[in-house]
């Protein structure tokens, strides 16, 4: 497993150029069409936020401050939906990367292991554009920076981290069946409610929260803008994220070396 | 004596036809319930010398590309070794990273990205390529409404453009029989040096024999003839299954349909 993530590094690193330029060319076709398309990108993410927090303000009345949050309800909610939507999408876009990209895998000798980055690195451009949108907000809606914004990076690269070694992992389960994505688009609302996005999971009980790595990160982004907690301070989180991203990797690392062989001549 | 520069050795490779997606799967995930076994090369061994102009003649699905695909390193044989001196430049793709709905310029600098060009050298080779593709006034207008085949000229002027030591031409890239494609022809011909090796996947001789000394007559998986070329041709089209097999041209034309212009690769 070891040597399976050094080759994961070097390769990423040595096709770093190209995978940027793939990335580049994704967001140019993907907002091609429309000619205010930077616009729509960040548009719909906080459309998707405001809609929420006026669902649960309005609808539920239950828009009431976090017990422990130093942030207003508005910047608790939104530290949840951003990573979310950084992940959500590629939970099930991820699984075809080696589909999609095959003519590269087919006809050219490239690295497997820096397919998976193509498709994530769109996502993580529009991540970084909704993080500098969430600091602006909690700024403007009197939250004062903090030594804790500092854990930022690690928690962005944890999830980064998280969906690499899940793209990649779905997108090999999918060479072998098509029935999988289905299977995942199943169950993503699944994923979605039982994350604690949108309502508090502190000191709730249960394996799903506790090993829920995605769970994990959107309490990590809580714990820099809304609960100011150090990210050693919850080891017992730490080590269960831990654990679940080995296993992850482990199995990852399992399917990669059943397949390499013989990928091209699957797809 | 002139130096080696491919020695295959023994190679073998088998494919599996799967009945299911389900069988597939299990094969994949417990090593069970296999699908049947399409032994594509049995047993094959040769060696090209450098400065050679090799043609590797076969049926259609007869491994002549999945032994191009070895040579390259895309595919790993099952049994045997390879050895390759110096790093092949392929086409096997013309259209590699082709997105319609962007630019021939965005095209273009993501192809060559991927065959590993520096940035200086995109820069300089950029006027000389889209001069070649004839292309030059619609750089800037998405592939998709360029017209019909720009994205395969514009990729073929880039895939040829390092065309210099060792070349391996899968048989779907032996150029079709219109008039776009005898263009390319004329442009191929002009690349190809005494010193380069070559290496062709070929059907039949319409594209090959203007460049090939040799020809490698490939089986059911088998070598059956190594030889000059014409004699190598010869035996090809004497052999029974030949008649039934495609032409190049049929080839080429599936090909073309493969690779519409509008579609996401």
């Amino acid at each position: 497993m070891i040597t399976w993530i050094i080759e994961v590094i070097r390769d990423n690193v040595k096709c770093l150029n190209v995978s940027l330029s793939m990335a580049k060319k994704e967001l140019k076709r993907a907002h091609s069409k429309s000619d205010l398309g930077w616009f729509w990108a960040i548009a719909k993410p906080l459309m998707y936020i405001f809609m929420f927090y006026f669902a649960i303000s309005t609808g539920f009345r239950n828009a009431k401050e976090i017990e422990g949050s130093v942030a207003p309800y508005f910047i608790w909610l939104a530290s949840g939906i951003v990573p979310w939507q950084f992940i959500s999408d590629l939970l099930v876009g991820g699984a075809t990367c080696f589909v999609r990209h095959k003519s590269i895998i087919k006809h050219f000798k490239y690295p497997y292991t820096a397919i998976p980055t193509i498709p994530i690195l769109p996502k993580l451009f529009i991540h970084f554009i909704m993080v500098g949108v969430l600091v602006i907000m909690a700024l403007l809606m009197g939250v004062r920076p903090s030594i804790y914004w500092l854990q930022l990076p690690i928690y962005t690269l944890l999830a980064f981290v998280f969906i690499y070694v899940w793209v990649c992992m779905t997108g090999l389960l999918n060479v072998m069946s098509a029935d999988l994505v289905e299977f995942i688009k199943t169950i993503r609302t699944a994923f979605f409610w039982l994350s604690g996005i949108l309502f508090n999971t502190r000191g709730k009980k249960g394996a799903f929260f506790a090993y829920n790595p995605i769970r994990y990160i959107a309490e990590g982004y809580r714990n820099v803008f809304a609960y100011h907690v150090w990210i050693w301070e919850q080891k017992r989180l730490l080590f269960n994220f831990g654990i679940v991203m080995i296993l992850m990797t482990a199995f990852t690392c399992l399917l990669y070396r059943r397949l390499e062989k013989r990928l091209p001549e699957l797809l | 004596m002139s130096e080696t520069i491919i020695k295959v050795d023994h190679v073998r490779k088998t494919y599996r036809n799967y009945k299911s997606n389900f069988q597939k799967l299990r094969h994949m995930l417990i090593l069970s319930g296999a699908g049947e076994k399409n032994r594509v090369l049995k047993d094959v061994s040769f060696e090209i010398k450098k400065g050679e102009k090799v043609a590797i003649f076969g049926y259609a699905h007869g491994g002549k590309s999945t032994l191009m695909h070895i040579i390259a390193g895309i595919i790993r044989p099952e049994a045997g070794t390879v050895e390759v001196k110096g790093k092949p430049e392929v086409m096997f793709d013309y259209r590699l990273g082709v997105e319609p709905s962007l630019s021939a310029l965005d095209n273009y600098e993501v192809h060559a990205k991927l065959l590993g060009w520096s940035r200086a050298q995109i820069k300089e080779r950029q006027k000389e390529i889209f001069q070649a593709a004839g292309l030059s006034k619609m750089k800037d207008i998405p592939l998709k409404n360029c017209p019909k085949g720009s994205a395969t000229r514009l990729g073929f002027v880039i895939e040829t453009m390092d065309m210099k030591d060792f070349f391996l031409v899968d048989e779907r890239m032996t150029f079709g029989n219109n008039k776009i494609n005898e263009r390319y022809l004329e442009r191929f011909a002009k690349l190809v040096t005494p010193e380069m090796t070559l290496v062709m996947a070929a059907n039949d001789f319409k594209y090959t024999r203007q460049f090939c000394d040799r020809g490698i007559v490939l089986h059911d998986g088998v070598i059956v003839f190594d030889g000059p070329y014409e004699e190598a041709y010869q035996y090809h089209k004497g052999h029974p299954q030949h008649k039934s097999s495609k032409t190049a041209v049929e080839v080429v034309e599936e090909a073309a349909e493969d690779y519409d212009d509008d579609e996401v690769i």
